[in-house]
């Protein structure tokens, strides 16, 4: 249960949810998105992304948060990507 | 946030079995062995919840772990759940009867997720209009790694930026949305 005072965290000033806290029976539906679509800053993680030739290991990336634990923000904390892979 | 249920009594001996598997990662449900009197055990087989009839069977059944308080709070005497620096008083784990959502185990133990929830995962989850335990926790780990790699590189992750390595596909009735990868374009592997 989100208390008052982390009510910022997780509700919108008009105390709306900033995100569905209930199961919806109407997910969106996403089918080859197009890069017209995007965003110029979207575009520019995209394209940065797009330069990866191999597949990058989601289950190595989602441990990088186990070997900062518990420093949780890994911002500052500079690794060498080519490790990962 | 998920609620063990109070009950003021010890589990004797509890043993987790990975029942029920979701794609590669497993929710855990418990096989109980303890020493409770016959309507106790009655009380704590509940059925799935009323009013969810139109949620697939498989994800009504997923039951928490959690049966008692006091096993969650054993967990997270030892498991920081609220993101550094941050107030910890901004969610309570009873008494929920409004503005409250569930969360599954795998989403801190395994994903090293935390709360609150960043811009990035929000953001996401509004896009894909979505709960929490809605979104597959496969497609969870997509995000997770998403934003690491992004961080790596010194890049904001963006929700659209995300999604648009991904298709999806709701199907009826509702279950768990999952992100299926674009071939070709997609850039990190399934979580195995």
């Amino acid at each position: 249960m989100v208390k008052e005072e982390g009510r910022s965290y997780f509700l919108n000033a008009d105390r709306s949810t900033k995100f569905s806290f209930n199961w919806t029976g109407t997910p969106s539906r996403y089918k080859d998105m197009g890069t017209d679509e995007l965003s110029v800053e979207d575009k520019e993680v995209v394209e940065v992304l797009m330069k990866f030739s191999d597949k990058l290991p989601t289950k190595g990336l989602v441990r990088v948060y186990n070997s900062v634990h518990p420093i949780i923000d890994i911002e500052g904390i500079c690794f060498d990507v080519s490790k990962l892979t | 946030m998920e609620s063990g249920r109070s009950v003021g009594r010890q589990v004797k001996e509890e043993s987790s079995s990975p029942a029920a598997m979701v794609g590669r990662i497993p929710m855990k449900t418990v096989t109980e062995v303890r020493e409770d009197p016959p309507e106790e055990m009655a009380e704590s087989n509940l059925p799935a919840k009323a009013g969810y009839e139109w949620i697939a069977t498989d994800v009504r059944n997923q039951s928490s772990l959690f049966w008692w308080s006091c096993l969650l709070n054993s967990w997270l005497n030892y498991t920081p759940v609220i993101a550094k620096r941050m107030n910890q008083g901004i969610v309570s784990l009873e008494g929920a009867t409004e503005k409250f959502f569930y969360m599954y185990m795998c989403h801190f133990s395994q994903l090293h997720l935390r709360l609150p929830l960043d811009d990035f995962t929000m953001g996401v989850l509004r896009e894909l209009n979505v709960a929490p335990t809605q979104f597959h926790p496969n497609s969870w780990a997509y995000m997770q790694a998403f934003r690491v790699l992004c961080k790596s590189l010194y890049l904001q992750p963006f929700p659209h930026a995300f999604l648009y390595f991904y298709d999806t596909r709701p199907r009826q009735p509702t279950t768990w949305l999952s992100l299926v990868s674009r071939p070709s374009i997609s850039r990190l592997d399934a979580f195995s």
